[in-house]
């Protein structure tokens, strides 16, 4: 037995998994050009191409290059931020219902960027305390559940979840002393809104370097799901990792809500519609997860401002519009055994 | 004889509880010990410290003569395994997927499961009995196939010290034999050993060399199977009257 070839072939598997990064990844380019193309002036494939090739200053070119180009990135990299720190929230707590908010960044983040709306302040502004929110409440959900010395998953979701709800009181009790005329942003940014994204490339930064250093504690990650005890049993070195876990999962998610409020859904799902179609293995689940939450943030981005146009609809509303069935569906079709 | 796992001088307490003091003890290449003790006497806590997974009060224990809590867990990983009570899936996966993670403590930072790997994997579903379920989730297993699957994990790691914490968990009584004879003929191939805490009396007596003996109200005690399997010290040990029956099969232990 011992000459015997493996009835199991690895090469196959993980052809399997190329396989399916290479079919996101057109798919994730696929909705690009549809984000380009869609909107209140038509352009074709042709034009897109002219833009490419020639630089003269057109209405088609600022449209797309200026207005269009960078909302189309800024979605497809929150999208990817959210939905990295979705699938390393739930290996943190392990917990199947952990998305990037259960604990309070984007509470947090809801607060700061209230604050500013409500006073008035710019897009930048608003962007910057929202940033701040998120960081105190890393530090604060950090502190607290640190406490006596011990720290546990359960404690550290409890202290969340509990953090997040009084951030949830703060932001009712804004809304409900808010100006009528700061209502409409406040609401649209509490759903989740990509009219106002910009600095893309500090999100790129952020989600480049956050996807690397996850991808290379993968396979840690794959243990940690079974379990503290049985990953320490195997060699992973689980303090750490759950640090730096929360600590990558933490600067996504308030990149994220930084530029686009709080996409809803997005991160719960995503994780979980790719571990029952293609498996745990976060070596693949990872870079998978940052394309399909982008690409899926982009489509819903796309319909939400071309749906009513001129018109806009929070993208957060369509996020759920799409994910809930399509979740649903996998849910019912997968044979990789219930979550 | 080369010991594999000893510790010095070792006091561990739980919640106010002391479950040794002063504790020494040796386990040898080649040995096989069995922990017997009732509900609450501190089974998993003495694993899980000899393990490194939780600090003992005082004392040191030294794997291969490195003192554990120095050592770093991928290195501990590579020649110790344990077998956890109870296990806390909640995420879907494959059997193959699971088994194959025995492997993690072996394989380089950036390195993936080789052929060779998943051949192991394979042959230890094959000892298991669990080689035609390689695809199907684990969730769909019963108890008894969940603890072979474990126990294959572990053959995959190949350990030189194994700590298994009630092995025979949810077996039934074909499998409970088949694999205490597999993993204890394990030991004396590769020149490790085995330390498992059991309930069930009569496979202490059939596949344990020596015994520790956690009593509820005095110290443990060690010692060879012949000297500690007596009726007067396991009614002590579960205060209750054990009693013990030769019978043409052997001796036999019962619940009196």
């Amino acid at each position: 037995m011992s000459n015997q070839q493996p009835t199991f072939k690895p090469a196959l598997q993980r052809k399997q998994a190329l396989y399916v990064l290479l079919l996101l990844s057109v798919a994730a380019m696929g909705s690009v050009a549809l984000s380009l193309l869609s909107g209140s002036i038509s352009v074709t494939f042709a034009d897109l191409w002219q833009l490419l090739s020639h630089d003269q200053p057109t209405l088609t070119r600022t449209v797309v290059m200026e207005l269009r180009l960078p909302r189309t990135l800024a979605a497809l990299i929150v999208g990817a931020e959210l939905a990295v720190a979705g699938c390393l929230m739930q290996v943190l707590l392990r917990n199947p219902l952990a998305d990037p908010y259960v604990l309070g960044v984007s509470g947090g983040a809801a607060v700061g960027a209230l604050c500013s709306i409500s006073l008035g302040l710019g897009a930048f502004w608003i962007s910057g305390s929202a940033f701040v929110g998120a960081l105190v409440n890393l530090l604060l959900v950090f502190g607290l559940a640190h406490g006596q010395g011990s720290w546990s998953p359960t404690r550290l979701l409890l202290t969340g979840v509990v953090t997040a709800s009084g951030w949830g009181a703060v932001v009712s009790f804004l809304l409900s002393i808010g100006e009528d005329s700061h209502l409409r942003g406040m609401l649209f940014w509490l759903m989740g809104d990509l009219s106002r994204a910009s600095l893309a490339g500090v999100n790129l930064t952020v989600l480049l370097i956050c996807l690397a250093l996850s991808w290379a504690l993968a396979r840690p990650l794959n243990l940690m799901l079974r379990g503290e005890l049985q990953a320490k049993a195997l060699g992973v070195s689980v303090y750490p990792i759950q640090l730096t876990l929360y600590l990558l999962a933490s600067a996504l998610t308030a990149s994220a809500v930084t530029q686009a409020g709080s996409v809803g859904f997005l991160g719960l799902v995503v994780p979980h519609i790719l571990r029952l179609s293609i498996g745990t293995d976060h070596r693949v689940l990872l870079p998978a997860a940052a394309l399909a939450g982008g690409t899926l943030l982009l489509l819903a981005d796309t319909l939400a401002r071309t749906l009513i146009a001129p018109q806009q609809l929070p993208v957060g509303v369509i996020t759920a519009f799409i994910g809930v069935p399509m979740f649903l569906w996998v849910l019912q079709k997968s044979n990789r055994g219930q979550l | 004889m080369m010991n594999c796992l000893t510790a010095k001088q070792l006091k561990i307490s739980i919640s106010g509880k002391t479950i040794c003091q002063q504790f020494d003890l040796q386990l040898n290449a080649g040995e096989v010990w069995g922990i017997l003790g009732g509900n609450g006497a501190g089974k998993t806590t003495l694993l899980h410290t000899l393990a490194g997974f939780r600090a003992a009060d005082q004392g040191e224990i030294r794997l291969f003569d490195q003192a554990i809590a120095q050592l770093k867990p991928r290195t501990r990983a590579q020649q110790m395994g344990f077998l956890l009570q109870d296990d806390q899936a909640q995420f879907p996966a494959t059997v193959l997927e699971t088994v194959l993670q025995g492997r993690h403590p072996h394989l380089g930072f950036w390195q993936w499961e080789s052929p060779e790997d998943y051949l192991l994997a394979e042959q230890a579903l094959l000892k298991v009995g669990l080689a035609d379920y390689a695809h199907r989730p684990i969730e769909q297993l019963s108890g008894g196939e969940r603890q072979r699957l474990k126990i294959a994990t572990l053959l995959v790691q190949q350990p030189k010290v194994w700590l298994l914490d009630e092995p025979a968990n949810h077996l039934d009584l074909h499998h409970q034999i088949e694999l205490l004879s597999l993993l204890t003929a394990q030991i004396k191939v590769v020149q490790g050993c085995l330390l498992m805490s059991l309930h069930d009396l009569n496979l202490a007596q059939r596949f344990c060399d020596k015994l520790i003996l956690l009593y509820p109200d005095q110290p443990p005690e060690q010692g060879c199977v012949a000297d500690l399997l007596v009726e007067e010290k396991l009614s002590q040990l579960y205060q209750h009257p054990i009693r013990c029956l030769e019978t043409d099969a052997g001796r036999v232990f019962i619940a009196g």
